[in-house]
């Protein structure tokens, strides 16, 4: 285990909980996390961000190959096609279905490094974010790093095929955690607000969520939304911890042979950042 | 900072259409071969029918928005009638929500829609699916002054109901000028009524019969010489931040100052007017 996590999630309207279409996952064994925020205006957007998360947790993609990143969302496509009973749709439910759904997706895998650091690579499509934080101070906020650059439209992962995978294009960030890190994956409208606060030089008092239950993650979110400083939208955080004591993997060269998928994510990660320019170290 | 507020069921958003039903909206629209009501009531239908699309979800259409239409016009004996101008299940309804509008239209129309096959050229016939709620009607005059009052009648209460939500939206279709008086004081009056995020928005759209320039979102009305033209201009609302950036980005406005109006609309004109006109009510993720 590299991480101990908490995830916490509210939606838009909190008394239709089963509309909140945030998905988040992961798997701390292989050091894994993922986070999609499904578009409310699109059908089944929820369901959608759902599959995304669950299947990069079965098996992150490797975006380089064109092959597999297409063999990966194809499969992810038609899990979500598959999964509707068009018979079931109501009139303006079945003007939507060609357009499918739409949904962000950010995702991050940590792998041994040296000197006991964890190498962090990450990869994302649209507006949910990744922010990196140590000793209570903000790294990096991956991909976007400035408030004014969330929009209504951003670029969004849709479950019909219109837009060709090999079209789609990632944001990507490679950098190292150590021990007591926080990482902190997050849906726009938190997202947006951290920056915000960090625009302003106020403080965000992000690790203070690690002791949060859900109820209190509930109230606090209601009374931002109260004071209008956060966008009226569902809202996910997932609080990782970097924790290094506990990991135990064999090297990259054993990785690689064995064929794991952490060692595969890790070879094309160096293929397409030959020379990180993004470290967040 | 006033109409920041998002739409959500908590804090829904109105819109009201008032809408001309005179006896001069049976005269061809600007570019058209069809009637003005015939037009203007299909791009109405149109709009309510991209509404409840864009609020449908999985569990059914979200109650984000209530909706009005009120059609205006005068009897033989030059009385006024202004009346909710929604048919069928939810006839005589003045504000509806839009989970209602979704769920009862008057009928579905299947209309047959001619598409060009991208790759054979071929031109395919397609049936499709056109839900109706509202029906053109065109007769006596333009009792405009009556039905501003009205509009404020309906948005008063509202406004009670949801003290924090985006001010509603008053829409106004029209192929000519007021019959029963000065109709600015009525259209300030309404303009003057707001939630804790704004006044009330008044958009004017004026309906031509001409096929000339029309005049999108003016900013000035030095440059508007129809005295009908100025008139629609002091009557409608300066558009508000989030309405103007979407308007300035697309290029239909050129900056500060401009007004929710059109004049000289055609069809094409109406329906982008609609659909900038109400964009900040709705919710787009």
């Amino acid at each position: 285990m590299c991480f101990e996590h908490r995830t916490f999630t509210i939606a838009k309207d909190t008394y239709q909980p089963q509309e909140n279409q945030d998905a988040a996952a992961c798997d701390p064994a292989r050091g894994i996390a993922a986070m999609a925020d499904g578009a409310s205006s699109s059908l089944q957007s929820g369901r959608w961000a759902r599959l995304l998360v669950e299947s990069v947790i079965a098996q992150p993609p490797n975006v380089a190959d064109a092959a597999v990143w297409n063999e990966w969302l194809g499969a992810a496509r038609e899990a979500w096609r598959s999964g509707i009973d068009e018979t079931s749709l109501a009139w303006h439910q079945k003007a939507r279905l060609a357009d499918g759904a739409f949904s962000t997706l950010t995702w991050l895998t940590l792998r041994p490094g040296a000197n006991g650091a964890l190498l962090l690579a990450a990869l994302a499509i649209g507006d949910t974010c990744l922010l990196h934080l140590r000793g209570g101070t903000v790294r990096r906020c991956f991909p976007l790093e400035d408030s004014n650059l969330f929009s209504s439209d951003p670029v969004l992962l849709g479950s019909a095929p219109r837009i060709a995978a090999h079209d789609l294009e990632f944001s990507a960030l490679e950098g190292t955690c150590q021990q007591g890190d926080l990482l902190v994956l997050a849906t726009d409208a938190v997202a947006a607000w951290a920056l915000k606060q960090l625009e302003a030089g106020k403080p965000l008092g992000l690790e203070s969520l690690w002791d949060f239950n859900q109820e209190d993650f509930a109230r606090w979110i209601q009374r931002l939304r109260k004071e209008q400083q956060i966008r009226y939208d569902d809202s996910t955080v997932m609080l990782l911890r970097i924790s290094t004591e506990s990991l135990q993997s064999p090297p990259d060269a054993a990785r690689e042979k064995t064929g794991d998928p952490l060692a595969q994510l890790g070879k094309w990660a160096r293929q397409l950042w030959p020379a990180p320019t993004s470290s967040v170290e | 900072m006033a109409y920041q507020r998002e739409i959500s069921r908590d804090h829904k958003a109105c819109v009201l259409f008032l809408l001309d039903q005179s006896f001069s909206m049976t005269e061809p629209l600007g570019n058209s071969g069809r009637r003005k009501c015939d037009e203007l009531a299909l791009a109405v239908n149109r709009w309510l029918h991209n509404m409840a699309i864009r609020a449908s979800g999985d569990q059914g259409i979200r109650d984000w928005m209530d909706v009005g239409v009120i059609g205006y016009r005068t009897d033989q004996a030059a009385h006024p009638i202004i009346a909710p101008a929604l048919t069928g299940p939810l006839a005589d309804r003045t504000l509806v929500s839009i989970t209602d509008i979704g769920n009862h239209p008057a009928r579905i129309d299947t209309t047959i829609q001619q598409i060009q096959d991208d790759e054979t050229g071929e031109v395919l016939e397609v049936p499709s699916d056109d839900p109706v709620w509202i029906d053109p009607i065109a007769e006596g005059s333009t009792p405009m002054c009556h039905v501003l009052h009205y509009a404020y009648g309906v948005l008063q209460p509202w406004i009670a109901q949801h003290p924090h939500s985006f001010p509603p939206i008053v829409v106004h279709i029209t192929d000519g000028e007021s019959q029963d008086g000065d109709p600015l004081p009525y259209a300030e009056a309404v303009r003057g009524l707001a939630t804790s995020d704004g006044n009330a928005l008044v958009l004017n759209c004026h309906l031509s019969m001409a096929a000339a320039d029309p005049c999108l979102f003016p900013s000035s009305e030095d440059k508007l010489s129809d005295p009908l033209a100025k008139v629609l201009f002091r009557m409608s609302s300066p558009l508000p931040e989030p309405l103007l950036k979407g308007a300035v980005a697309e290029g239909y406005a050129q900056g500060q100052g401009a007004r929710g109006m059109a004049f000289n609309a055609d069809m094409a004109v109406l329906i982008k007017f609609l659909d900038m006109g109400t964009r900040a009510a709705v919710p787009l993720r």
